[in-house]
């Protein structure tokens, strides 16, 4: 084999197995989570807020054209500082995205799916919600308001 | 051409850890990875009887945890109804083990626990029907297990069909998936609780590494192996 065919395939396999080990790394190591997607379920028609416990919700979104309903209509829902949410998305007309800025949380929202996710808000503030998926003439203006406290 | 006798181990071990593989229930299954071999919280529980108890009251012998909600009407009486046919099998609760049905909806109460019990027709001392006191605590209990539910209207749930083993020491053992169970497959999961692990067990957890690791080096075995045969034709064009 010429050398440089060598040297090539060698680079190519090292960075192969360097990606590999930070690929476990990063799910082993640093825990971190893929969104999990749930096919088995009917999707829910509109936006929940339940709370389970006092710093335990689960938050039921329905995007649709062209916002977030978080609770029954709501764009804006408030939760106390220190709140583990399992965030569970859903999509009522075409594919939106989700995006929790300054969280990890960025699910796509998928008619006919659910998607999840899980987040602890611990620093209080106010987190912006956008759509990153365009869906239609007033994807610019679709956002949502989760206000930590 | 005869398969390369090389290949075979790694083919077995690519094999193996196909055999690992989870196969997924409803709803967000438990990731095992990081709950085995961890302690569960000691949170108070109370029976249908209205009893309070802390759960590491029960160490000494191994429990089985059955996580369910009083209100379901599909999955859940299934799972109880296949543990009351298994457990004859295996021992008498109470003396040999522990067994738990325990709710995770937040919502219910003693007397939710209490239709649930005479439904099941559940009267031995070593099986009770719980619901923990506080909701923080079921919370912090429910995490330990990496048990994930989804809410629906009329108190109705998404959730993993599961029960899990805890050994003597309160520390989480075994996962058995579905709502019935293998009379084989529990009495394992048994044998592990109580501290008599088999080999293959105990590297359970490493199973997708050796896999991967099989998997990448047949890949670079063939790469070499092939690109040296190349080279010898390329030499020697009348071969």
């Amino acid at each position: 084999m010429d050398r440089a065919e060598k040297r090539a395939l060698i680079t190519a396999l090292a960075l192969l197995l360097f990606f590999f080990v930070l690929i476990v790394y990063a799910a082993k190591g640093l825990k971190i989570d893929l969104p999990t997607c749930i096919t088995d379920v009917q999707p829910f028609k509109e936006g929940r807020l339940i709370q389970h416990a006092p710093d335990r919700y689960e938050l039921q979104v329905v995007a649709k054209m062209w916002f977030f309903d978080f609770n029954q209509g709501q764009t804006e829902i408030e939760i106390p500082a220190g709140s583990v949410v399992d965030i569970y998305l859903t999509s009522a007309d075409v594919v939106h995205g989700m995006h929790i800025n300054g969280t990890t949380v960025n699910l796509m929202a998928i008619p006919g799916t659910v998607n999840y996710a899980r987040y602890k808000f611990d620093k209080p503030g106010v987190y912006h919600v956008v759509c990153h998926e365009f869906c239609g003439v007033g994807h610019h203006a679709m956002m949502g308001k989760i206000v930590v406290k | 051409m005869r398969f390369p006798a090389p290949l075979v181990p790694l083919f077995l071990l690519f094999l193996i850890s196909l055999v690992g593989a989870q196969t997924s229930g409803t709803g967000i299954p438990p990731n095992e990875s990081r709950t085995l071999g961890k302690e569960v919280p000691d949170v108070v529980l109370i029976d249908s009887y209205g009893n309070k108890f802390n759960l590491h009251d029960l160490r000494g012998k191994p429990v089985i945890l059955s996580p369910i909600y009083t209100h379901c009407t599909s999955a859940c009486p299934i799972i109880t109804q296949s543990l009351q046919k298994t457990i004859p099998l295996m021992g008498t609760p109470g003396e040999d083990f522990y067994i738990l049905s325990l709710t995770f909806d937040p919502k219910d109460a003693v007397e939710d626990l209490k239709k649930f019990r005479k439904k099941h027709n559940i009267n031995s001392e070593g099986w009770k029907v719980v619901l923990v006191e506080n909701k923080s605590d079921l919370f912090k209990l429910l995490d330990a297990i990496d048990f994930r539910f989804a809410t629906l209207p009329n108190r109705e749930f998404v959730h993993p069909n599961l029960i899990v083993f805890l050994d003597k020491d309160m520390v989480i053992r075994k996962y058995l998936y579905g709502v019935a169970f293998d009379k084989l497959e529990f009495a394992n999961a048994l044998r592990i609780a109580k501290g008599e692990i088999a080999l293959p067990e105990k590297f359970r957890g490493h199973l997708f590494l050796v896999g991967m690791l099989g998997f990448v080096s047949t890949v670079i075995f063939l790469v070499v192996r092939l690109s040296r045969k190349r080279i010898r034709s390329e030499e020697n064009p009348a071969v």
